[in-house]
């Protein structure tokens, strides 16, 4: 209570109080702060471990791989629109390999009523799927496609619920499968693409969370194999060419970037986060 | 005084800019304010004291503040400031796009420029991330800063970049003879029913408010103390929220919910009240606790942000974390506290009225004028300023800030000679009573350092 007017305070130590009138301008900087302050500027200064740089390339890779799957979709698209592959033989490919992979990775997460209930219906939807949008032009599919697929990756970086990202995957699918001419090809498309995006991904999962690298790898490369053959074959090898690069530098280059943005807008130690507002804790 | 906010809005920093106007006049400085235009509010108004108000019909964006374009606004704020003999810009808020052009234009004709920033913000949002870039470009060249406290000057150094011995912390004031306490207020609650105590909470209810948190402290508080009424003024997205609050708990007899309630009506509302609760996640000042304070509330707090250094302990309960669990304990320990009557409130009111007051605000406000115009090696030289703005972070941004004055620094060349200052009409200063009337010459001499 003694310095309670604050006008009898005449102790020397500044005091962090507005309330209080003090002898020091107004300008005058708490101490304590700019200690704190000089501390992150060299801690700025600091170069950042190798390992943070490696997780960070391994979050982009996972990424980019995730992406290459969702492109995928238009590669078995184009396959069997364009250049008239039969559909039935790549489904069935696809499918064996899909039963080795199960079998392989002895990971029972997809049982076979449910499997079979999934083909039953689709093969049910499939005619109703290939007259759904067939008034609409095919410049209005592709648009509509293109922005399916650009939230479908949106809903995979911002880490959604699966079941935003499956929604927009099958929604894509059924788009592009109304221009399809037969109902077999509406079936097989739909088949593969559930297939390539839902299931060779957990498979993905299964083998990256159990450290089974070799595996992971090997579909890796199965992908890249398979996408960059396809653009090397459509469009050219320029464009393989180009898109590896593009790829790289997103892999390796970008990662420094980002690392960059984090270390001097939100990492710099427990200065920065000091002003966002609390987490109110319910207990 | 450059701000997008000001009357007919109302809020914390239009009271602060009209506060400080005012008592700048008192002080004999000649004070204009320049905003964007509200609805028919167009053109030039004339508020007390003959405070001049220039509405500048902008486009407005989101919540009131107007279309950022960097140059367009040169020539209106060039002729503004030319017009009124302007010496000393003084910038307000840093989501005002109007405050951050006029500093820019400001520095480019060679005037001292002032900011002040009355809010905290964090680092990592894209919308931060952005304020942020635009406060290091336009507080390149700024003569000074003033932040409403310690925090908040803290985190402008951080966030701009700035020296922190530029940055003065000037708190914000009330006008205490508008927060008064009703008089005898014990006999009143003696009358109510002794040992009943109601706690207030005004704020709007946002998020970032706490208001999720007075929706878990309120049943709780209300389940262990049965002699415990609220009341609860304010609106927001949260507003729901309590309402399904009050309805599971079967409250309604005891949590009064009032909505939005105008600024003149907030002391009426606190004085029903013994305890004021804030459960504020992140607060740069606080207005509201010095008002409350000085209606004769105790107070129960958080301690986020600047809230610390705006009261003495004796007036203030704080809750350790932002948890339900500290703040039912600091209510609590409040609320023993005025039945056991270990805290006086009653002094309050007196005590905030001396340490709160916009004279005082006014005063070392001017002090932060008088060493800019004081200031010999002030830099007019656009070489150096050019300079100044290429010494910044980022190879991007170095270069973008510098394209931004260059093409700032034709235009102004441009309108020198397309409209020179000789054209511009000046304005007649406004004569006060006062001075009209003789009494104080001695102002009228020093009125020469005008604002």
């Amino acid at each position: 209570m003694s310095r309670r007017l604050g006008m009898e305070n005449r102790e020397n130590h500044w005091e962090r109080l507005l309330w209080l009138k003090q002898d020091y301008p107004d300008n005058y900087s708490d101490p304590a702060f700019l200690k704190e302050l000089s501390e992150f500027h060299q801690q700025q200064l600091l170069p950042h471990s190798p390992s943070s740089y490696n997780s960070i390339v391994r979050d982009f890779l996972l990424f980019y791989h995730r992406v290459l799957n969702a492109s995928s979709i238009y590669v078995i698209f184009s396959l069997i629109y364009y250049y008239d592959y039969n559909p039935l033989q790549i489904a069935i490919g696809t499918s064996l390999l899909g039963t080795l992979g199960l079998v392989t990775s002895r990971y029972r997460f997809v049982r076979l009523k449910s499997s079979l209930i999934i083909v039953f219906t689709l093969l049910n939807l499939s005619p109703l799927l290939k007259s759904l949008s067939r008034t609409t032009s095919s410049d209005s599919i592709w648009t509509l496609s293109c922005w399916l697929t650009a939230f479908y990756v949106l809903s995979i970086a911002l880490e959604t619920t699966n079941i935003i990202s499956t929604n927009l995957l099958v929604c894509n699918a059924a788009v592009l499968a109304s221009r399809l001419k037969t109902t077999t090809e509406v079936f097989c498309f739909l088949l593969i693409c559930i297939e390539i995006n839902i299931l060779l991904p957990k498979l993905e999962r299964y083998f990256f969370s159990k450290e089974l690298y070799a595996y992971y790898a090997v579909l890796f490369l199965g992908d890249h194999i398979v996408l960059y053959s396809f653009v090397a074959m459509s469009l050219g090898v320029p464009y393989m060419l180009s898109l590896a690069l593009f790829s790289l530098v997103f892999i390796t280059v970008l990662p420094r970037y980002f690392m960059r943005w984090q270390r001097l807008y939100y990492r710099g130690g427990a200065l920065l986060s000091k002003w966002d507002a609390k987490v109110p804790i319910f207990n | 005084m450059v701000c997008d906010f000001f009357f007919p809005q109302l809020g914390g920093v239009e009271f602060h800019i009209y506060h400080l106007s005012q008592k700048l006049i008192n002080l004999g400085h000649s004070v204009v304010v320049i905003t964007h235009s509200y609805e028919d509010r167009t053109g030039i108004r004339y508020l007390t004291n003959g405070l001049k108000v220039y509405h500048v019909p902008y486009l407005t964006i989101y919540r009131g503040t107007s279309f950022p374009s960097v140059f367009s606004s040169l020539p209106i704020i060039r002729n503004i400031f030319i017009r009124e003999d302007i010496d000393i810009v003084h910038a307000h808020v840093s989501v005002s796009s109007l405050a951050h052009e006029s500093l820019l234009h400001g520095s480019t004709m060679g005037l001292r420029t002032v900011f002040t920033d009355h809010s905290l913000y964090g680092f990592e949002s894209v919308g931060s991330i952005l304020v942020n870039k635009l406060l290091r470009f336009t507080l390149t060249n700024i003569g000074a800063v003033i932040c409403v406290s310690n925090a908040c000057k803290e985190n402008m150094v951080l966030r701009a970049g700035i020296a922190p011995d530029k940055i003065s912390v000037i708190p914000n004031a009330v006008v205490s003879r508008d927060f008064r306490p009703i008089q005898n207020k014990n006999s009143a609650r003696q009358r109510r029913n002794l040992g009943s105590i109601t706690i207030v909470v005004i704020s709007r209810l946002f998020p970032n408010k706490g208001a999720d948190l007075l929706t878990h402290v309120i049943p709780h508080i209300c389940s262990v103390d049965a002699d415990v009424n609220f009341i609860i003024a304010g609106d927001g997205p949260k507003f729901v929220d309590l309402q399904q609050m009050i309805e599971t708990y079967r409250l309604q007899e005891r949590v009064q919910l009032l909505g939005a309630v105008q600024h003149e009506e907030v002391r009426d509302v606190m004085c029903r009240g013994d305890i004021y609760l804030h459960a504020s996640l992140t607060e740069a000042f606080g207005t509201v606790l010095v008002e409350a304070a000085s209606c004769g509330l105790l107070i129960v707090t958080t301690k986020v942000g600047g809230i610390q250094e705006v009261l003495p302990e004796h007036m203030t309960v704080f809750a350790e974390a932002t948890s339900v669990d500290s703040l039912v304990s600091a209510t609590l320990c409040a609320i023993d506290s005025l039945r056991n009557h270990s805290v006086n409130t009653e002094t309050f009111h007196d005590e905030v009225s001396k340490m709160y007051d916009w004279t005082n605000v006014a005063e070392r406000t001017v002090k932060v004028f008088d060493s800019l115009m004081a200031c010999d090696n002030f830099q007019k030289d656009w070489v150096a300023l050019l300079l100044n703005y290429g010494s910044n972070e980022g190879y991007w941004a170095k270069a973008l800030f510098m394209l931004c004055a260059v093409v700032e620094f034709m235009l102004y060349r441009f309108l020198e000679w397309f409209y020179p200052r000789s054209e511009v009409d000046k304005a007649p200063n406004w004569v006060t009573r006062r001075e009209e009337l003789g009494i104080n010459l001695k102002i009228n001499e020093e009125k020469a350092s005008g604002v």
